[in-house]
């Protein structure tokens, strides 16, 4: 009786065979690399824009309390 | 009603010239941190900056994805690079003057009319510079549905397009406010904000699409 644990092994060592997308798989170089690009890119911004957007809040909530003081 | 006013006692009332200790509590701006309208503007813009990305990856994407590593495509007319160049100019002029704008309704205010005037009118010469060169290449034969090239061509630099003239609308209500002495400087602020990106924009959209088109 094989237990279930060996009969997912192959699965989980050859998953990387099983990527759904057609992109991350792609034999065009220039297509994964682009495709791996836009993917930081569209993480990246808006943490980017949110993360400047609180950084500029407290600099000027810092200088409406040093103005109102 | 209160007890006090009832017994007509009224012991607890503070003597005339009596120091009044208020609660401790933290210093009160006079000023808000970001006022409602350039808060909604940011958001906005905000949305709008994700929204130019998405497009801008699927083009990429799509870009990369094309036969040979050839684009435009095969057949497809070459944008005129040169008249977009000027063009592009245009639009920064009236970017760096609402920048100005600012400064400006600060401490000449009776001068911010003329120079909301002057920013809306590149912004329309810039549709219309545009307008000019999309019949050009829609007799070339760049179409809506010719290409991936005609379809991300028109879809992304049609958005912006669409964005410079509500910009215009926007600039040209603003100075319908300034004249009847409604626009305050909050709203000038957003309006500021809004024309900022869209001219902000234009270049990385020129250099994308046109710039990386020649190459």
């Amino acid at each position: 009786m094989i237990s279930p644990f060996v009969r997912g092994l192959p699965l989980w060592v050859w998953s990387s065979g099983a990527w759904a997308c057609a992109v991350c798989t792609d034999p065009n170089d220039t297509a994964r690399a682009s495709f791996i690009l836009v993917t930081l890119f569209l993480t990246g911004l808006p943490l980017l824009c949110i993360g400047g957007g609180v950084w500029w809040l407290r600099r000027r909530s810092s200088a409406l309390e040093a103005r109102s003081r | 009603m209160s007890g006090q006013g009832e017994s007509g006692q009224g012991d607890d009332t503070i003597p005339a010239g009596e120091l009044v200790a208020l609660p401790a509590g933290p210093p009160r701006r006079s000023e808000p941190l970001l006022p409602s309208i350039v808060l909604g503007t940011c958001i906005f813009v905000l949305t709008e900056i994700m929204f130019f990305a998405g497009m801008i990856s699927a083009f990429t994407v799509t870009r990369s994805w094309a036969t040979g590593g050839i684009w435009p495509p095969p057949g497809q007319p070459r944008l005129p690079i040169e008249q977009t160049a000027f063009n592009t100019v245009v639009l920064l002029a009236s970017g760096g003057l609402i920048l100005w704008a600012g400064r400006t309704y600060r401490e000449n205010p009776q001068k911010l009319g003329r120079l909301l005037v002057v920013c809306a009118v590149l912004g329309g010469a810039f549709v219309g510079l545009q307008g000019a060169e999309w019949v050009g290449l829609l007799s070339q034969g760049l179409t809506l549905t010719s290409s991936a090239h005609g379809s991300f061509f028109y879809l992304i630099v049609g958005s912006h397009s669409l964005h410079v003239v509500a910009g215009v609308v926007i600039l040209a209500v603003s100075l319908g406010w300034h004249r009847a002495g409604t626009l305050t400087a909050d709203m000038l602020w957003a309006v500021q904000i809004f024309w900022v990106f869209v001219v902000g924009l234009w270049p990385i959209l020129y250099t994308l699409v046109y710039l990386q088109d020649s190459t």
